[in-house]
């Protein structure tokens, strides 16, 4: 006789304590002092996130570790920290799919530590304010006052497309082996933005773009070890971008490449009214325009 | 700021981190790339002997000669491959921007720019274990 799951029974399988995994957090005090580990034991249910585990710590057993998260579902890029070694979000690793009784937790590196897991992500939003990260054109009115929509075919969207998806959650910095040892490299993640900004054709400044990063802390300091695309958790592949920043600034100084930049959509025309066609009902609402 | 607050992975940066092949190229390259520079020191130190006359080059080639050198010679060549072998790769994907495959809509499981490569890769290690092989014969065949 088959048997059929009611819903029912899925919901008691969720709520069944699967494994007991013991978290061991590296608590940094935030003065200076070395950090410790702590072991924190956590019966795991089918489905939690290690920041889950992280939130039944913080409720059950210990309410001073300190770690950042917001949206929980890999949206908000909050919650990076390196688990068992590998730089992750803690919203996205399963602690089943880790297959480990113990998980170590630490704060990303290459950021100041504040507390525990908490990093300082200040240098990482510099680094990204410092390519410009928005469309720069010679046209200021029409930017700040649009009129029209500028015109971009759906390949030419998708040609950036993928770097548009970054998170800033700074993962890749914590993985790059570059920054590990120049602090004042600009990072894959500003690499990344700065392709999305080359390659869009709305964005009229690429020329500047090309000296923006061309120096020693710049983009010749990135030798593609890959470590950034390695543990994007949205698949921007910062390293894809990093290459094709250094392929366009050689094209540009040695070729003179220039990119072909969009213009606006042209005006509609606007219809005639044929004979014949009855009037639409009169206005329900006034008009504000 | 100490060294707890800055938290920097410093040289530990270069390897491990559970990743993939790419950062242990990336790693090798500059191990290959520093003993290539080393050797490059050393080789200038060894053939200005020569400025100092016939005798002082003769003795300083008896001193580096053996098979302790000869073997030497060999993981010489071993690196300077490595590094050469990579570097073309290293051109291909970082000036050309080939093999890269292009941006496209990231749909999990993600197929990035490190897939896109690595048959390259594989291809040029491939020659260079090759090339290895032979220049072993070579070494073997004439002591």
């Amino acid at each position: 006789m088959s048997r059929t799951r009611s819903l029912s029974d899925i919901d008691i399988q969720m709520d069944k304590v699967i494994r007991e995994v013991t978290f061991r957090i590296l608590r940094y005090n935030g003065t200076g002092e070395p950090p410790t580990e702590r072991d924190y034991t956590v019966p795991v249910k089918r489905g939690m996130t290690v920041l889950d585990g992280l939130l039944y710590i913080k409720e059950n057993l210990d309410g001073s570790v300190s770690f950042r998260y917001s949206c929980r579902m890999g949206v908000c890029g909050s919650c990076g920290m390196i688990i068992n070694g590998k730089p992750a979000l803690a919203c996205q690793t399963q602690i089943l799919d880790l297959d480990r009784d113990v998980i170590t937790l630490r704060p990303m590196d290459n950021y100041p530590n504040i507390k525990d897991l908490v990093p300082d992500l200040t240098n990482l939003f510099e680094k990204h304010r410092r390519i410009k990260p928005y469309i720069i054109r010679p046209d200021r009115q029409e930017l700040d006052h649009p009129t029209r929509e500028y015109a971009q075919s759906p390949e030419e969207l998708e040609a950036f497309l993928q770097f548009t998806y970054c998170i800033k959650c700074g993962l890749c910095l914590s993985a790059c082996p570059t920054v590990a040892t120049d602090p004042q490299f600009i990072g894959p993640q500003a690499l990344g933005q700065l392709a999305r900004y080359m390659i869009d054709n709305r964005d009229a400044n690429f020329d500047e773009r090309c000296d923006l990063v061309d120096d020693v802390h710049g983009v010749w300091r990135c030798h593609f070890a890959g470590a950034c695309t390695e543990v994007c958790p949205k698949g921007v592949d910062p390293a894809l971008g990093a290459q094709l920043v250094k392929h366009y600034i050689l094209k540009h100084h040695w070729f003179g490449m220039k990119k072909k930049v969009t213009q606006l959509i042209p005006e509609t025309v606007s219809g005639t009214r044929r004979e014949g066609i009855p009037e639409p009902p009169p206005r329900t609402v006034e008009s504000t325009t | 700021m100490g060294r707890f607050r800055e938290n920097r992975a410093g040289f530990g940066g270069w390897f491990g981190g559970r990743l993939g092949l790419e950062k242990w190229a990336y790693f090798f390259q500059r191990i290959t790339g520093l003993l290539i520079y080393l050797y490059l020191l050393l080789h200038i130190v060894v053939t200005g002997s020569r400025a100092f006359g016939p005798d002082a080059w003769e003795r300083t080639m008896q001193a580096v000669s053996g098979p302790v050198f000869r073997f030497l010679e060999y993981l010489l060549i071993v690196v300077i491959t490595f590094h050469a072998f990579n570097g073309i790769r290293l051109i291909v994907t970082e000036f050309f921007g080939w093999a890269l495959g292009r941006p496209h809509r990231p749909v999990y499981p993600y197929r990035t720019s490190l897939h896109h490569q690595r048959p390259l890769f594989y291809t040029l290690m491939v020659l260079a274990f090759v090339f290895l092989i032979i220049t072993a014969w070579g070494f073997l065949a004439n002591p």
